[in-house]
Parts: C-alpha cells; structure tokens; sequence
C-alpha cells in the first residue's frame, strides 16, 4: 500500500506509527494544541494519543530539552519539535553538553533515545533568527546524529530510525519543503542514517546538494542537460555520519564537485565534503571542488534581499557549466 | 528516631573518611581527574540516602561523592574512577565529575552546573508517564539557582506536578566567590515558593530539621503532591577542586571535652545528640572507625590492583546504537491518519 503524502503528512505519520508501535514514545513541542499542528506535521496525534503523550511544553528549551534527556535515560522515546531551529541554541547544553555524551561519559550503561526535529525556516521575511540551517553545527559533535531528509519518503523513513535509535538524533526540516508531496508506502518504513541519496545520474559533474537545495540541484541538472550536460545530483540526507562512499564513487567518476548547502561555507559541511573528496581523490579531480552556498552574512529580511540570498538552480547550472566547460570561475557565494 | 540518627551518623561518617582518604592519596597523582570533595557537607547526603528507597533515583553533580556513596555506590568502583582505571563506575570515562550506579539508582552526575536537574526531572516526568512509585531527588548547589534551567525546570515540574525533590546544598560559594556578590537574595528556597512550591528552609547542622524537611517532601512527592525545595545552608571545609581544605575534619572521633563548641561539624552535632540519647559510646564510634577506615583501604587496594585504562577502544561508547535501527512487532495494523490540515495559501506556507 501506498499514498500521496506531503512533507509535514510523512513527519505527522511517522510520528504517529511510532507512538502506535511502541507507547514509550511521545511527542513535546509548541503549538501542539494548535489548528495548524506545527505546520501539519502533528496533526492526528493529539487526537489519537491525548495530552499525556503530546505535551505542550513551556517556551523553555532548555529544560524541556533536558527533561527529554532524562526521560530518555528513563528508557522513554520522546520527539522535541522546536518551530525554528534557531530556538534550539537554548537548549544546546542539555543537547551537547548531556544529550551527545552520556553514553560516552558513563562508559556506555546509559542511552539517550532523543529525537529533535529542528524546522529551518525560508522564505517570507524569515530574517536572522528565523531561518538559520545549523546542521554543520549539530555535525561537529560526536555522539549525534544529523540528518536533513529533502522530501516525504526519506522524512518519514529518517524519523522512525531516528525514534527507534538509541542515540540523540538532530533532524533538521525544511519548512520550505513541507509542502513538498510524494507517493511513499503506507506502512512503517525506516531510512538508515549514513546514507545519502544518488537522485540523478550523470558522467560530468557531481553536485552535492543539502536539504532544500536538493530541488534546485534537480531543476539545475535538468538545465544541464539540455545544455547536452550530465550532472550526477546526490542528496546529501545524513550530514553525521557523512556517506563518504557514495560521494567519493560519484567524484571519481564524474571528476567534478559542486557542493550546494543551504547554510555557510565557512566551517560547514561543505568545507568538510571537499576535503574528504581532496584527501581521497587528490590529483584526479579536473576542476577544484565548488562550493555554492549563502553569503556569509545572516540571512537578511527584505523579500528583494532574501530572495538573492539563496542559491538559485540558474545559477547552480551556470557554476556547474563553467566548472565543466573550463569557464570563468563561479561568480556566487562567499568565497569567490 | 535514635535508630535513624545512627544509621545517618554513620553514612557521614563513610562519605567523611572516603573523601579524607580521596585527600591525602590525590598528591600522589594517581587520582588525574578533577576532584570536587565535600567535607563538610556530609549531611545532606548521609539523609537523603538514608530515607530514600533503593530504586528511587538520585541525580548528582560534580560534587557527589557523598551522594553517591550515600545511595549505595560502589566504593571500590568510586576509587577506580577516581584512577582512570576501567573497572570504574564510569569505565574511567567520567572520573570525579562523572560518577553512575545504575545497580542502586544513582543515574549520574552532570559537570555543567544546573546540568542534571532538567535530567532528573525527566526522570521523574517517566516516573508520572508509567505511574510508578518512585521519586526523583536532585542534587544542586546555590550557583546552580543563578542558572535560568533551574527555574524553568521548576517550574515544568510544578506543572506536572512530578515526583522530584530538589534539594539545594547553600555552600554560598560559586568556586570562591560569595553569594553576595552573585544573587540578589541570599536566602533560595523563599522565591521558589512563590511559584507555588513547597519549600524549606534548613539552618546550618540542624540535622534533625533537614531530617524532617526531607522526610515531609519525600512523602509529598511520593503521594502525587508534586516536588519540593530543600535549601539546606552548609560549610565547604574544602577548595573547590582538589584535595586541600581547612575544618574540623577528625573532631568527631575524639573525646566530647575536646571538640565541645560548636566545631561547625555535623557528624560531631549528631554523635553528641546521640551520645546524650545514650544511642551510642565513644568506643562505639571509634570502633566504627576502624571499621571504616578497613573499609577503605580495602577498597583502594582493590582498585589500585586492576588500574589500567579499559582494554576495549572507548570509541565504541559514542553511539548505543548503529546506523539501521529496527521496528517494533506490531500487533495490529496501523489505520491512517484522516489530514484535514491544508495549506491554502502562499503567505501561510511561508510562516
């Protein structure tokens, strides 16, 4: 059996067969009472499950992350949602500094089965603190989990893992893409982490693309073709752990690398993609890798200003175009 | 009482005689952690652990020796965290700051202040979830109510009515630095009542009213009453780290003539209540001594003798679980969610 599912539909199924599957898990977030069901993506839960397993929380991150933590160690299975990922900076001590280690620090007797869906806002005047991708960040520590699923199947399929995982696990949502509809299977599925998504095959170029980029990776590609070129477009899915191989196959066969994030280069995982592919790959590349992404500035409001701010799939093709065709260097992002 | 009095008497005195120990072996540079003692505060851990049950849960701070011990700890694992060794109660991962006894429900101890009390009133927010019997007890120290987790963690737990105690040791020093120069009252459990929570306040070595205190709110916790606030004002004898300190230390064994004034000590407040109820003789308490102090050696010996970092690659502790997890058997099938959720418009996709 399968469905048309939007985006926010696959995250609100998941989380409902889960909490059919399994009644240690419950769901805590804002706006879990509200007739928009965070954007849809809790909707049916509260109906079915009541209030003891969908909590509104107190507008204290930190805390609530942290009880999450302790319910966790208890051997419960809680879903944090935060309606911005910015908000998650509050709780980043029970989160890193609890949540990432303590399986590490009491010499694994302890687990922390946390799942925290972190909703990237774009579009609509988000501004600094609305619309910031922090999975580069989340990826740094060990002990997390980072994930950023682009579309319905691997948003449902990466949430049950992530709930059925017995280690924190950071998902990082496009708000942008909640609307974003596909046939997925009706019954429980899980998506591994670690495992990124070869979306197009082509011969000329690998791009790497993050989240809501993926789409614009795809229009980009389709361009290219009809410029005669192949791109090779791969959804990056798993930012912790990295799918080294499926990168490094793609480059080698290719010889070309554009990395598109939605977040910023410097220190990102962007910066971390291209010197995996340098440190396997040196000398067989035919153009230095590329890295599109935001300038390094926050995100500006202005709808004129905003709407510069992200890589667009034009100009993903015309990078991609040049790094081929031995053209001018890529005229966007930071560091050209 | 009597009874009670001398079993917490003698919880004080194994947390005093460990950390004295843990003092005079650290200059040797075997023990290579961070070490947070607390003589002085031997008070409060000895009550807690006493009245609370087995599978109650304690969740500790940097400075829980005491508290750990008091729950049931392992010594002997203590002092080989305390070494680095692998058969620590942390696999020599966690050290001092780190301390865990699942075998007792001591949960672990957070190094960030405030770090562990949201945790343990996650526990406790299981304990409601699955309606089980069993309270929580936070451990925190007066720094850790300048942190803005501890009042929004109270007031979660006053909500939800959990099952948590919090128990707050007023040392009124932040490493050094006095509590007047960092709140702006120096008394903690008052502004807590004004949430609606049940506080108390407990003078400096009145034993006998933190007994109470934590007895009232262990039982108000365990009836569905919610949590409780314990400030108890208390005298680090001790630096802040490492093993120097200054006090009364050895008092409580000696002759009641000699120690008479005061001392500040707690284990010399309660042996003289007890030496006046005629619970206990100096003989007494100085053959429990012995026996302590045999305890100890024995233990440090014993950890000392299979030191060594573990054996296996800790890089096997950072994930509890591998990249493909799986479902649970289900039991019936799943039916579908109904959607009636629609975005209509362009500007509320955007929001």
């Amino acid at each position: 059996m399968s469905h048309s599912r939007t985006y926010a539909q696959a995250i609100a199924e998941a989380s409902y067969q889960a909490m059919e599957m399994d009644e240690s898990v419950f769901v805590v977030g804002q706006g879990t009472r509200d007739r928009g069901h965070i954007f849809g993506s809790v909707e049916g839960l509260l109906a079915r499950f009541g209030p003891e397993r969908v909590i509104e929380m107190p507008i204290s991150e930190n805390a609530v992350a942290g009880i999450c933590v302790g319910a966790a160690l208890s051997g419960l299975r809680p879903i944090l949602v935060l309606q911005r990922a910015d908000f998650s900076f509050l709780a980043l001590d029970q989160i890193i500094n609890h949540a990432s280690k303590f399986h590490y620090m009491f010499g694994g007797q302890t687990s922390v089965p946390l799942v925290v869906r972190l909703i990237v806002g774009k579009g609509w005047g988000q501004g600094p603190q609305h619309s910031q991708s922090l999975h580069s960040m989340f990826a740094h520590f060990p002990g997390l989990r980072v994930v950023a699923p682009a579309n319905p199947y691997t948003a449902k399929g990466l949430l049950l893992n992530a709930v059925f995982a017995n280690d924190p696990v950071v998902i990082l949502e496009g708000r942008s893409l909640y609307g974003t509809t596909e046939v997925i299977p009706a019954e429980p599925y899980t998506v591994p982490f670690g495992q990124a998504r070869v979306i197009r095959e082509g011969t000329d170029i690998t791009i790497v693309a993050v989240s809501f980029m993926v789409p614009e990776a795809i229009s980009a590609a389709d361009e290219l073709n009809l410029a005669g070129l192949a791109a090779e477009v791969i959804d990056l899915v798993s930012v912790n752990p990295l799918d080294v191989d499926t990168i490094v196959t793609s480059v080698q066969k290719t010889s070309r690398l554009l990395v598109v994030d939605t977040s910023w280069s410097y220190c990102g995982i962007s910066a971390e993609i291209s010197a995996v592919v340098h440190e396997r790959l040196f000398g067989r590349l035919q153009s230095p890798v590329r890295r599109m992404t935001i300038p390094f500035t926050p995100t500006p409001t202005a709808f004129e200003l905003e709407d510069r701010y992200y890589p667009t799939h034009v100009q993903i093709a015309q990078c991609a175009q040049e790094m081929i065709c031995g053209a001018e260097l890529c005229p966007t992002g930071p560091t050209s | 009482m009597s009874a009670d009095k001398l079993e917490i008497l003698k919880k004080m005195v194994r947390v005093r005689m460990v950390e004295l120990y843990v003092a005079k072996r650290y200059p040797e540079q075997k023990m290579r952690c961070p070490t947070h003692l607390c003589l002085g505060q031997e008070a409060v851990p000895a009550v807690c652990g006493y009245f609370a049950d087995r599978d109650d849960i304690f969740v500790g701070t940097c400075r829980s020796h005491g508290h750990y011990l008091a729950k049931g700890g392992n010594l002997t694992a203590l002092f080989a965290e305390l070494l680095g060794s692998g058969k620590g109660c942390s696999k020599g991962l966690g050290g001092s700051m780190h301390l865990i006894d699942l075998a007792v429900n001591f949960w672990g101890t957070s190094a960030i202040v405030g770090g562990g009390i949201p945790i343990a009133a996650g526990a406790a927010f299981r304990l409601r979830y699955e309606n089980a019997p069993q309270i929580v007890v936070a451990f925190l120290g007066d720094a850790a109510v300048e942190e803005g987790v501890v009042y929004e963690t109270v007031n979660f737990a006053l909500l939800h009515k959990l099952p948590l105690v919090f128990v707050c040791e007023n040392n009124t020093l932040a490493i050094t630095t006095p509590i007047e120069l960092r709140q702006c009252s120096t008394t903690l459990h008052d502004r807590f009542q004004t949430m609606g929570m049940n506080s108390f306040y407990v003078a400096e070595n009145d034993i006998s009213q933190l007994m109470a205190a934590i007895r009232v709110s262990y039982d108000h916790a365990r009836t569905g009453l919610g949590p409780a606030f314990i400030e108890y004002r208390v005298s680090r004898w001790c630096a802040h780290v490492g093993p120097a300190f200054e006090g009364p230390v050895d008092l409580w064994w000696q002759p009641p003539a000699v120690s008479s004034g005061g001392y500040g000590c707690p284990i010399c407040v309660m042996r003289d209540e007890l030496i006046a109820e005629g619970a206990i003789s100096l003989e007494c308490i100085r053959s429990l001594r012995q026996q302590v102090q045999e305890e100890i050696e024995q233990a440090y010996r014993e950890a000392e003798r299979t030191a060594g970092p573990i054996g296996q690659d800790p890089a096997a502790f950072v994930y509890a679980s591998g990249l493909a997890c799986e479902l649970p058997s289900r039991v019936r099938p799943i039916r579908d969610i109904e959607f009636h959720h629609a975005e209509t418009s362009k500007i509320v996709n955007a929001f």
